[in-house]
């Protein structure tokens, strides 16, 4: 059994502690138990916002850097995109948007000769359709970061018996934990919650069944994203882990 | 364009109410400052981009958790940032960092140059403050102190880059935090 301490001691220790856990050096455990005692202790969470007032002019030296435009579009699909179009001058956003879709569109088009020149099977299996009811993709997308395109994915309407898909092909694998999965969601332009489109492949492509329902709302939705998810997809029907990627989705009339 | 913690305290109270263009307006002012404190610490922007947004995203979720009383608004936010990265970086392989020692290497040449940090005279009286105090320091403490602090860097990390034992680089960093609160509150 520890010495008791007298209020002193205690409060010195706290002082010490909130200063190590500002300051970042109260790492593991000791950290983890010491966020716990926080929520309970006014005094400790007093010690740690001195410190925090303190120190972190420390940091106001360190220059500015303009993170990327990706950014805030992320987090205003995670928060509701809708909500946050008042504030964005109409102009910029829709120029953005275009830019974006212009740039998207020349990329598609390249992508598309380049898929079909390097996967021969791909052109063989979209023929064969072609030859028995002519199946166009109605809605298309490229999800890509600063560098290159990621997926390609072409959602077709069906027609006759044919019922509605979205294909998706992965063109690169980008890495990811073993117990993480990347989820396509639709971020429905009325506002409303996200919708999942399933998971995406990692490698190689994938073909997500559309609903009539799914359908119906992907042809009023101008944005789709990609989150990441635990293994299998989101546990709550919405997107729950970070979202790294936000892409525009082209209507072909 | 400046605004006063004033202005970040109000943005904070309508983001709380669920006010998103507050939180747009907030972030034009605030992500750069922010973008540069994960980027130091966690080097890859792609881990800081992702960062920022989860940071953001707490911030949103929070907000009302932020009471003007008890210190400033970029104090709050700078803190959610910083153990926001430190969690990051706890959770990431030494190899996950990817050519991390050139990296730190690069920035300790930058920080020793002082051309990533902004000129001390156009800080505010509080930083100007916190600075004096730190120059009254050790230069041993200084260098602990900021090497924990703005790069995110354990007391075993710091022992390695700084080639002192871990229980110096702790008793500096204590002797730092008792001497840093002792000038400031003086």
């Amino acid at each position: 059994m520890p010495q008791l301490m007298n209020y002193h001691q205690h409060a010195e220790l706290i002082d010490r502690l909130a200063a190590e856990y500002v300051l970042g050096t109260l790492r593991g455990r000791a950290r983890r138990r010491f966020e716990k005692l926080l929520s309970g202790s006014i005094p400790m969470r007093r010690a740690v916002q001195s410190w925090e007032q303190r120190l972190f002019w420390m940091s106001a030296s360190l220059k500015p850097i303009e993170p990327p435009p990706r950014v805030w579009m992320q987090i205003a699909a995670r928060i509701g995109g809708a909500k946050t179009a008042a504030t964005t001058p109409a102009a910029t956003t829709s120029h953005l948007w275009q830019a974006i879709a212009a740039s998207i569109a020349g990329i598609a088009l390249t992508l598309g000769i380049l898929l079909a020149t390097r996967q021969p099977e791909v052109k063989v299996r979209v023929l064969t359709q072609v030859e028995v009811q002519p199946v166009q993709a109605a809605h298309t997308a490229i999800v890509a970061d600063a560098t290159a395109p990621i997926w390609v994915l072409n959602a077709y309407p069906g027609a006759g018996t044919a019922a509605a898909e979205l294909r998706v092909q992965a063109v690169r694998e980008i890495p990811l934990a073993d117990n993480k999965s990347f989820e396509l969601w639709m971020l429905p332009d009325s506002g409303t919650p996200p919708v999942s489109l399933g998971l995406l492949p990692r490698s190689g492509s994938a073909v997500l069944p559309l609903t009539a329902e799914k359908l119906r709302t992907l042809i009023s939705t101008s944005k789709v994203a990609v989150s990441i998810e635990p293994a299998g997809g989101s546990p709550t029907g919405a997107p729950t882990g970070a979202i790294p990627y936000v892409a525009p989705l082209l209507h072909i009339a | 364009m400046d605004i006063t913690d004033e202005d970040r305290s109000l943005l904070l109270q309508r983001c709380a109410a669920g006010d998103a263009s507050a939180l747009h307006t907030l972030y034009d002012q605030v992500a750069p400052q922010l973008f540069s404190i994960l980027l130091r610490i966690l080097h890859r922007t792609d881990l800081a981009e992702e960062a920022l947004q989860e940071v953001f995203m707490s911030v949103w979720r929070n907000a009302s958790s932020y009471r003007p009383g008890r210190g400033s608004p970029m104090a709050w936010l700078t803190s959610i940032a910083r153990y926001r990265a430190l969690d990051v970086r706890r959770s990431l392989r030494p190899d996950q960092f990817s050519g991390g020692d050139l990296m730190e290497f690069a920035q300790e040449t930058v920080a020793a140059d002082d051309t990533d940090l902004v000129e001390k005279a156009s800080l505010s009286a509080d930083a100007q403050r916190l600075a004096n105090c730190m120059e009254r320091l050790t230069p041993q403490q200084d260098r602990v102190i900021r090497l924990a602090f703005s790069d995110g860097l354990t007391h075993e990390e710091i022992a390695v880059r700084i080639g002192s034992p871990v229980g110096t680089i702790k008793s500096w960093a204590r002797r730092g935090l008792q001497a840093l609160r002792q000038c400031l509150s003086s």
